[in-house]
């Protein structure tokens, strides 16, 4: 099992370095969402520094064709390095696969991935790991993996993604609204009429992302996250000293260094932890809708 | 000259009929398990089998949707599903799991076809799917402009299908969790609650954005492509999607008959001379606003829904006809909304353009004169000079006491 942590900056991983075992990087113009983005210069930086750990750039946005052919101008600043990537559109398979680099691809469709079938078929094309919907069970998780062929990469913790539209509706909304809205990424929110929670909503030149209201924590399915190959933590949103006391916690538990029920505590201390889709399947269908 | 598939939904078997009878040469279906649209009222396999029979003697194929993201448990059953499809005369699959596209190519001989809920949008993922599972067909998501679908068009080794009509969902189909983190319901197994459409506000640094009049939505308009057809034709796209396997039988008849005039007249003579008329008579059945999506490029304020109700009235179906008698000029017609006698009707056909009768007097079968036809599904009958054919439609234009 391997500890993955979104970077929010070069000194960020410098302060993590002894806890993970890899990083992940974004920038605007490739990742969907992000804290930072790193320009090459700085990513080729952090990749000679980080030496023995795994870095993976994120290029998570859904790709046009030309979008797709000035990712594959991107990856050529990073042929010579022992670098992955994470990415939602199975089209980066096959250019990574153009380049024979396809086992340095992971693929995190978001929601594609809810069984063992599905995720052997795709392993079986030659990717390095694939992520497991967040929208199964533990209990399915837990059959996925006893039947996976091959790496799975599953988010721990972090605020999930819950919607994901090329649409720029901040910037939509602006011209309907005929004046202008003075755009923060790190404190915009929508709030459901009938709802108390805040949803998180960022707009970037690749759309608007919606995320859960909280943080969502699966340390207490400590068996199931050993099994993973890939456990990722993400930063996004979050304050840093306390997304690395959390980074601590997890690797003091995964490690048997440190008591679960302490840990979960300590978390629920820093953080609104909620539990996600890990204890409860969702529905098909309801007769009616609950607002 | 190129064959474009018109591919139309349909709900039930009297809908897959009216959808070939209409003009579509292919309808997509969903079964009882494996399918999205969980509340449309989907086929028994004895339906599939009829509908694929009714289809195949008119010309038209039959797609059936096994295109949810199926849970660990949800494949049980899937092989024999798919063996009874082809049993049925089932002429493709459409499915977002890999494993499901590798089942029907490995075991079946119908063609599988990547749903839309894989976010198709660029070359590469068509090469994916073509190279390693042997796909037939890519359905596009709906993100793209009408140059993109030409380029991804232009490089496919396989059929390429893309919506040209009906909802939009806001986020990227298929990638969506927004209705299952609000009301636990799996829009990836057929449950979507439409959170998209709800009612939001906007917070900024702790400031509401939005006035207190209204609401911050995110709600689209649904897909209309009529103007767009011909640049569509000409992009080379193989087969053209209408959304909406829970719309009413009038619907499809008037969407499908649109869009196959349109096609038509376009293939036939190069050109398009009204598209009004097109556009005039899918509204008399559609009753969401619509605009261009994507088509045109990244969308703006008008491809957006704002303080403002989707919905709008249509044109009101009155009846199907399922008979006529030329020796008497009778018209047999099946009952679906109330119409008196002395109301002017406008009737239309798969072969027949518009055209407008006044209906003097009704009759029930035990030919007794009634002042109104009341009960939906009666089989009533009047005359009717204008010959009809079974499947024509009426619409009410105005009753006796309308002042319109």
């Amino acid at each position: 099992m391997r500890l993955i942590a979104s970077i929010k900056s070069f000194s960020h991983f410098k302060d993590i370095y002894n806890v993970v075992d890899g990083i992940v990087i974004r920038n605007d113009k490739f990742s969907t969402s992000y804290n930072t983005s790193f320009e090459i210069e700085e990513m080729k930086e952090i990749i000679e520094y980080s030496k023995d750990k795994q870095v993976i750039i994120d290029i998570t946005t859904m790709y046009t064709n030309d979008l797709m052919n000035e990712l594959e101008e991107f990856i050529k600043f990073f042929l010579e390095y022992d670098v992955y990537y994470l990415y939602s559109d199975i089209g980066c398979h096959t250019l990574l696969k153009k380049y024979n680099i396809q086992n340095k691809g992971i693929y995190d469709p978001k929601t594609l991935i809810t069984n063992s079938y599905d995720l052997n078929h795709y392993l079986s094309t030659g990717m390095n790991a694939l992520s497991l919907s967040l929208e199964i069970p533990t209990s399915d998780i837990d059959q996925i993996i006893s039947k996976k062929k091959g790496n799975v990469w599953y988010k721990c913790f972090g605020y999930h993604q819950m919607f994901h539209s090329k649409r720029h509706l901040i910037s939509v909304y602006e011209k309907h609204l005929g004046h202008k809205i003075e755009m923060n990424n790190d404190s915009s929110y929508l709030k459901e009429q009938t709802r108390n929670e805040l949803y998180h909503i960022v707009e970037t030149q690749h759309g608007t992302l919606l995320y859960r209201p909280y943080v969502v924590s699966m340390l207490e399915k400590l068996s199931t996250l050993k099994s993973c190959d890939y456990l990722f933590m993400d930063s996004m949103f979050m304050n840093e000293e306390l997304f690395n006391n959390a980074l601590h916690i997890y690797r003091d538990t995964l490690s048997n260094n440190k008591n679960l029920n302490e840990s979960l505590n300590e978390l629920s201390e820093m953080f609104h932890i909620e539990a996600g889709f890990m204890n409860e399947d969702s529905v098909y269908i309801k007769p009616e809708v609950t607002r | 000259m190129k064959k474009i598939e018109l591919l139309a939904p349909a709900g039930d078997l009297e809908k897959l009929k009216i959808a070939v009878m209409y003009g579509a040469n292919a309808v997509f279906i969903g079964g009882k398990s494996f399918s999205l649209r969980s509340r449309a009222s989907n086929f028994t396999y004895e339906d599939i089998k009829a509908g694929c029979e009714f289809a195949h003697l008119h010309g038209a194929q039959v797609h059936v949707t096994c295109n949810i993201l199926p849970h660990e448990s949800d494949m049980l059953g899937l092989m024999d599903h798919l063996k009874k499809l082809e049993q049925c005369g089932v002429d493709a699959v459409i499915a977002a799991s890999a494993h499901i596209l590798k089942m029907v190519k490995q075991h079946t001989k119908m063609e599988a076809h990547v749903s839309t809920q894989e976010t198709s949008i660029n070359s590469n993922t068509v090469s994916y799917w073509v190279d390693n599972f042997h796909v037939d067909r890519v359905v596009l998501g709906r993100e793209l402009s009408i140059s993109e679908i030409k380029d991804i068009c232009d490089k496919s080794p396989v059929d390429i299908e893309a919506f040209i009509h009906g909802g939009m969902c806001v986020s990227y189909s298929g990638r969506c969790m927004l209705s299952n983190n609000m009301t636990n319901r799996d829009a990836n197994r057929g449950g979507c609650a439409h959170s998209c459409r709800w009612n939001y506000d906007l917070i900024i640094d702790e400031n509401k954005i939005n006035p207190d009049d209204e609401y911050f939505a995110m709600s689209s308009k649904d897909l209309c492509a009529i103007r767009e057809i011909p640049q569509m034709i000409d992009a080379g796209v193989d087969s053209f999607k209408i959304e909406g396997r829970m719309k009413s039988l009038h619907y499809i008849a008037t969407v499908v008959k649109a869009y196959r005039g349109i096609i038509d007249e376009y293939q036939s003579t190069g050109t398009v001379k009204d598209y009004d008329k097109y556009i005039d008579a899918i509204n008399k059945a559609e009753n969401r606003q619509t605009s261009y999506g994507f088509l045109r490029g990244n969308i703006g304020v008008t491809e957006q829904l704002y303080n403002a109700r989707s919905e709008q009235p249509t044109q009101e179906f009155i009846g199907i006809v399922t008979k006529y008698d030329k020796e008497n000029k009778i018209a047999y017609i099946e009952e679906r909304n109330f119409f008196k006698a002395g109301s002017v009707i406008e009737i239309f056909g798969p072969d027949k353009e518009a055209v407008y009768i006044t209906v003097n007097e009704i009759f029930d079968k035990d030919n007794n004169v009634l002042d109104a036809a009341r009960h939906p599904g009666e089989i009533v009958h009047f005359k009717c000079d204008i010959e009809l054919n079974e499947y024509d439609m009426m619409r009410l234009v105005r009753d006796e006491n309308s002042t319109k």
